[in-house]
């Protein structure tokens, strides 16, 4: 009996095995049959539909190599969509299309249109689709770009990439390392920021511009994208656009800051000045129904190259008190006029300020929080900016030819 | 009836006894040998005598005029009675020259025979430290041991081993080093042996390891004398087997499969980062192809999307799956390695060039493997040359890894560490779990090696009585 | 003595023990975290996890005074020396079927866990096989390579967990668990902590084998290293997941420690490590699983012959992978046990709290009556 059972054990095992190992061979998905994601573009209408548009990258797609063994490489991507009731829906139709499995964990570029933003249901559907696939997940950056530009989007210029989708990842990086002045926000940060309490998210903002001919000369693409300034939202529900400075503001509040150019001018001198190592601090207190704002910024300056516009000789610690002067007064300015915009105007909490409150003050949070217009009781009460030119280059006064 | 008559009459008795036990074979041989006061009986194998040693000590002496009757005076070389016809034959097998005369058993010791002499032993090359390696006949590898450690607690014990065989088996360990009861098992595991014959350890290591299904024997096998003088000095026992190079040490830990003599003899960053190397050649080699069908199969979200992008182009038109691929060039890599090693070096260099340069070359040009698998079992291949100890071992579970990996994707490869190591957990030498390695002694020696100067403990699991091996004070001096 | 037969007798060292404790207690949060999920869980995460270290001390009392009494015992001789043999027997099957209970559980958490971020393609019965197989292999090994890998395989985790907290850095906004006391009560924030407490049941990894030390140690001082690293390493899981989601985005997914790890991103070079994080973890899941079944096992040798244990370890593993495969199939989710009844806390409490207790008043009971008895004398 003993001898039977351990027969039976010893063929079953292997058999038991087989059947397992070649019912779940199948399961895996040959790479062959993939189709990688590389960005997604959703939209929604009026009808209902969700509209989306994938770019996958070409696995036919092959470079080219010329005799001197430089390979050209060209777009290597397949631009598809469909549409359907469902998110879900639409990216099953097009994997049937393509018979292929889509596979969206390489997704780098998310963007949504202005109208579909806007719309609370869609960003509802849209958020929950996000977060329940484990595939199309929360990791690419967020952009929302204007109804009309989709059709430009994938005729844009993306420079020295073959993917749209590792184009506009790469330039996120470059914009944040140089400029600023576009806001990177991966869509788990939009969907932390929609559920944190007293926080609005913001999103990037994405625009395709007529390239102009004459300077980049025999250029194949008709557009370029620019990714100046930043969406804002109220909520889950896309608001408005603000511009490349708010974008400055909010990166530097938000302590997403590495470096940006600042042009600074006035009768003596005119400059361009780099602000780098910042850092930031926004104090909040709640006192009679208000909530009181305290802002203070610290960095350094680089400055560019130095025009001067007067006649007056200028020391080289006046140069100095001169343009961190300047540059303080700008980023003052630049700070007030963005937070009044968002208070006034688009009535939006970007940058936490409600959270803030609730941080230092969690009692009188919860009585304002009560109040879904909080933004509104914002005060302004102090802006301190201190920059300091730690470098001029090479040369010390400007250059004036004498 | 005279006492000549009667001893003539004995001789001859004793003669045919002789012939009817192995006179048989033509190499043995059994030759009456005049005397001046009588005849004796003359018993050797020829070829295991020396002949010229015989002449001179023994045949010449007997037959001077000098000789009077006394064999032992007469003759120039020790020798030794046996009790017993029985122990007389048996010594002459083993070598023996041997005289019957005056109703005794004369043994001499004049055993000499073809051997190969003491060369640099191939699977343990070194770049530095002795080049010397064991050779087939025991004696010459005891010497070499007794050469290196001349201590009087080095004990050397030895037993027959195979009813037709009558191998000689001997088992060396250091008395009050050595854990008493690991000796007492490997004897009585060594005296429960019951076969025909022994001719090389690897049979020996089968019988002595205690579940034979296991990847993994917990015992070791070296062929270099200074390592298994180490051995010796950790504690271990090691098992000499007459007619093979390959000495057994015991008992032997995993990670003793990634420790060489050379990491204690260079300095101690590139020892250990010798042995790290080793390490990471091993996890390559069993589970590089594994991981990687499970990487590209299932959880392609690893890979960048340039790479990924590479290896769809490269795949995209081989037919077969990438599982099927990996295990088609695993096959051919195996194929190609034991041909390599069966023919003669010459021609298994060729074999080995043309089999990785024109098939693998050949096979991607064909669209019937993609190049990215191709490089993927080329280091697997490599990689595992580092740990040529193991080389059954990753062979094995390389392939459990791959069908794993094919099937469950990285929750496959997690399957099969699991059974990896768990079954390797189970394993244990003589008592001691081969994967234990986290006692602070052990610990010092193990991925990394500590400077010798704080070496000062021997292994706690297999040296259980007297763990200090040096004074580190001392040393410090 | 029969010679070259392995020893039957399985020693474990200290460190073994509070690994494999440690290891085991850190799986739930690992796959699930419950701690950030419960409803009664607040903002004031810190605090409840402190809170829920006292409660845990307390609850786990009862457990931890009978292993002092009778150090070096098993627990079969320690329910045996209190209340009797036959009362013992009694106690070990309500604890095996205990046991059932929480590797049914987690078994449950882990096909989740899998089956929605790992392999979702793969079929349920496959993955079932790959989880219980192993464990069924581990248990028959028994508690000696239980432990020995538990040495192999914690110290990994571990590593990844603090490698994991480090990466996650540049990615943290503190503001996410402040204020620390925070705004709710004082009773919410109890009631949290007593939750997370009573779901901690590896003390009963410890009572479990504690017979088996190496050398005679203190079981209190295992006990306390093992909830010290627990702690430590419980606060690098969700702190970093917490800091790094948000609260309430954490308590939406259903594998917050692994969408933690997906976001890991380290300078442009190191990213897209979930999978090595999920591939850290998997041994010490199957470890967890095949702990419940081998201390099942354990039980079981205590009330029928040492012969039979296999077989019994073999139909256990069966019953609960079919009870699973049916649970799936019949879409019931881990969350159901956790979360959303008590069924998990109400099982977890009486196996390592409430049964306890009853052996504890038991014996101080009959130590009292000893005492009258020779006082009257």
């Amino acid at each position: 009996m003993k001898r039977l059972c351990a027969l039976v054990v010893a063929i079953m095992c292997p058999v038991c095995c087989s059947i397992m190992l070649l019912a779940s061979c199948s399961s895996g998905i040959e790479p062959r049959n993939m189709a990688i994601t590389n960005s997604a573009i959703y939209d929604y209408d009026e009808s209902g539909l969700f509209h989306v548009i994938l770019e996958i990258i070409d696995s036919k797609g092959s470079d080219s190599q010329s005799n001197t063994g430089i390979v050209t490489q060209s777009r290597t991507s397949v631009i598809t969509s469909a549409s359907d009731y469902t998110l879900s829906g639409a990216i099953t139709a097009i994997a049937d299309k393509l018979d292929k499995t889509l596979f969206g964990t390489h997704n780098r570029i998310r963007f949504l249109t202005e109208r579909m933003a806007s719309n609370e249901l869609a960003m509802q559907e849209f958020v929950d689709f996000i977060i329940r696939n484990d595939e199309f997940d929360e990791r690419p950056l967020l952009f929302i770009i204007k109804d009309e530009d989709i059709e430009k989007l994938f005729k844009a210029d993306i420079g020295l990439h073959t993917l749209l989708g590792e184009y506009v990842y790469g330039t996120s990086r470059s914009n944040i390392e140089s400029s600023s002045d576009g806001v990177f926000i991966t869509t788990l940060k939009f969907i932390i920021d929609i559920l944190e309490d007293g926080q609005d998210p913001v999103a990037g903002f994405v625009s395709v511009n007529n390239k102009d001919l004459n300077l980049s000369g025999a250029a194949s693409d008709e557009y370029e994208l620019a990714f100046e300034g930043m969406a804002v939202f109220n909520g889950i529900k896309y608001i408005s656009y603000m511009s490349k400075d708010d974008a400055i503001v909010y990166n530097a509040l938000a302590g997403k800051f590495k470096r940006a150019r600042l042009s600074i001018y006035n009768d003596e001198i005119s400059t361009a000045v780099e602000m780098y190592e910042m850092h930031s601090c926004i104090n909040v207190e709640y006192a009679n129904e208000q909530i009181l704002l305290d802002v203070e910024i610290k960095a350094k300056l680089r400055t560019g190259e130095i025009l001067k516009q007067s006649d007056r000789s200028i020391s080289a610690s006046n140069l100095k008190e001169q343009i961190e002067i300047l540059a303080e007064s700008k980023m003052k300015s630049m700070i007030q006029d963005t937070l009044t915009v968002s208070r006034d105007e688009i009535e939006t909490d970007i940058f936490g300020i409600g959270n803030l409150l609730r941080v230092s003050a969690p009692n009188k949070w919860r009585m304002v929080a009560q109040n879904g217009k909080y933004i509104n009781a914002m005060v302004i009460n102090n802006i301190i900016v201190d920059f300091s030119v730690t470098y001029f280059g090479e040369l010390i006064n400007p250059f004036t030819g004498d | 009836m005279s006492i000549k008559a009667d001893n003539d009459n004995y001789l001859n008795r004793v003669y045919n006894e002789i012939k009817d036990v192995i006179g048989a074979s033509f190499d043995i041989a059994i030759e009456y040998f005049d005397l001046q006061d009588g005849r004796a009986l003359l018993v050797y194998v020829d070829g295991l005598v020396d002949r010229d040693l015989m002449n001179r000590d023994v045949i010449g002496p007997l037959k001077s005029p000098a000789f009077k009757g006394d064999l032992k005076l007469t003759t120039r070389c020790a020798h030794s009675l046996a009790n017993s016809q029985q122990e007389f034959i048996t010594e002459i097998l083993e070598g023996n020259l041997g005289i019957f005369y005056d109703r005794q058993y004369f043994l001499f010791d004049l055993r000499k025979w073809e051997k190969r002499a003491i060369q640099s032993p191939d699977a343990e090359n070194v770049t530095r430290g002795p080049k010397e390696g064991f050779t087939e006949d025991i004696i010459t590898c005891t010497v070499l041991l007794r050469r290196k450690l001349k201590s009087v607690d080095f004990i050397i014990e030895n037993m027959k081993i195979g009813k037709q065989t009558n191998t000689t088996v001997a088992v060396g360990y250091i008395k009050g080093i050595a854990d008493p009861h690991i000796i007492d098992n490997v004897k009585y595991k060594l005296g429960c042996i019951d076969v025909d014959g022994i001719v090389e350890s690897g049979k020996l290591e089968q019988y002595l390891e205690s579940n034979s299904l296991a990847s993994v024997s917990g015992i070791g096998v070296t062929q270099k004398p200074d390592i298994a003088v180490k051995r010796l000095l950790e504690g271990r026992i090691i098992i000499l087997c007459d007619g093979t190079p390959h000495v057994l040490t015991i008992p032997e830990l995993f990670l003793d499969n990634f420790k060489t003599a050379e990491d204690y003899y260079h300095r101690v960053f590139f020892g250990s980062f010798m042995r790290v190397m080793r390490i990471l050649g091993f996890v390559i080699s069993v589970s590089l192809p594994g991981v990687a069908v499970a990487v590209t199969n299932y959880n392609r979200e690893m890979l960048p999307v340039s790479y990924i992008e590479t290896i769809i182009k490269s795949v995209s038109n081989t037919p077969f799956p990438r599982a099927v691929e990996m295990l088609f060039l695993m096959i051919m890599m195996e194929l190609l390695k034991e041909s390599g090693t069966r023919l003669p070096k010459t021609i298994g260099s060729a074999v080995s060039i043309v089999g990785a340069l024109i098939v693998g070359d050949a096979a991607v040009r064909a669209g019937i493997v993609s190049s990215p698998s191709v490089m993927i079992v080329a280091l697997t291949a490599v990689s595992g040359f580092v740990i040529p100890n193991l080389n059954e071992f990753t062979t094995i579970y390389r392939l459990s890894f791959l069908a794993l990996g094919a099937t469950l994707g990285i929750v496959g490869i997690g399957v099969a560490i699991v059974f990896m190591i768990a079954q390797l957990a189970s394993i244990d030498s003589f008592g001691v779990p081969i994967l234990s390695f986290y006692r602070t002694s052990e610990l010092k020696d193990s991925i990394i090696r500590f400077p010798l100067k704080k070496l000062t403990l021997r292994p706690q699991n297999i040296a259980r009585g007297n763990i200090r091996s040096a004074s580190s004070s001392g040393l410090d001096k | 003595m029969r010679l070259g037969a392995s020893v039957k007798n399985i020693k474990i060292s200290a460190l073994q023990l509070i690994l494999l404790a440690v290891g085991v207690a850190l799986m739930l949060p690992y796959t699930f975290m419950p701690i950030i999920k419960s409803a009664e869980t607040t903002r004031s995460l810190i605090l409840t996890i402190t809170l829920s270290i006292v409660y845990l001390l307390i609850l786990d009392a009862p457990i931890i005074f009978l292993m002092k009494k009778h150090q070096g015992a098993s627990a079969h001789e320690i329910f045996g020396s209190i209340a009797g043999s036959k009362f013992s027997k009694v106690i070990s099957v309500v604890y095996i079927l205990l046991f059932a209970f929480l590797l049914f559980s987690y078994a449950l958490i882990v096909v989740q866990f899998l089956k929605t971020s790992i392999i979702p393609t793969v079929p349920t019965t496959v993955v079932l096989s790959a989880i219980l197989v192993p464990a069924v292999y581990i248990v028959f090994k028994g508690g000696g390579v239980l432990a020995r890998i538990s040495v192999f395989f914690v110290p990994i985790m571990l590593f990844t967990i603090l490698l994991f907290s480090i990466f996650g850095v540049p990615d943290m906004d503190i503001k996410r668990i402040l204020p620390i006391v925070g705004s709710d009560s004082i009773l919410s924030v109890n009631k949290a902590a007593l939750i997370v407490a009573t779901r901690v049941s590896e003390v009963l990894i410890i009572f479990s084998f504690a017979n088996h030390l190496r050398k005679t140690q203190s079981t209190t001082k295992i006990y306390l290293i093992t909830i010290c690293m627990y702690s430590i390493f419980l606060v690098l899981m969700v702190l970093p997941t917490v800091l790094v989601l948000g609260q309430k985005y954490a308590s939406m997914t259903l594998n917050p420690y692994y969408t933690y790890a997906r976001q890991i991103k380290f300078y442009d070079s190191i990213e897209r490590l979930h999978a090595l994080s999920a591939l850290a973890g998997f041994p010490c899941m199957i470890l967890r699983l095949s702990t419940y079944g081998v201390m099942a096992s354990k039980m079981f040798s205590n009330i029928a012959l040492a012969k039979h244990t296999k077989v019994f370890t073999l139909a256990f593993f069966i019953v609960i992978f079919i009870t699973l495969l049916l649970a799936l199939s019949y879409g019931f989710f881990a969350n159901t046990i956790i979360i959303d009844t008590n069924t998990y806390i109400v099982i977890s409490i009486i196996a390592k709290c409430i049964l306890p207790l009853v052996f504890v008043v038991i014996y101080l009971i009959k130590k009292a009556l000893v005492k009258l008895t020779l006082l009257r004398r």
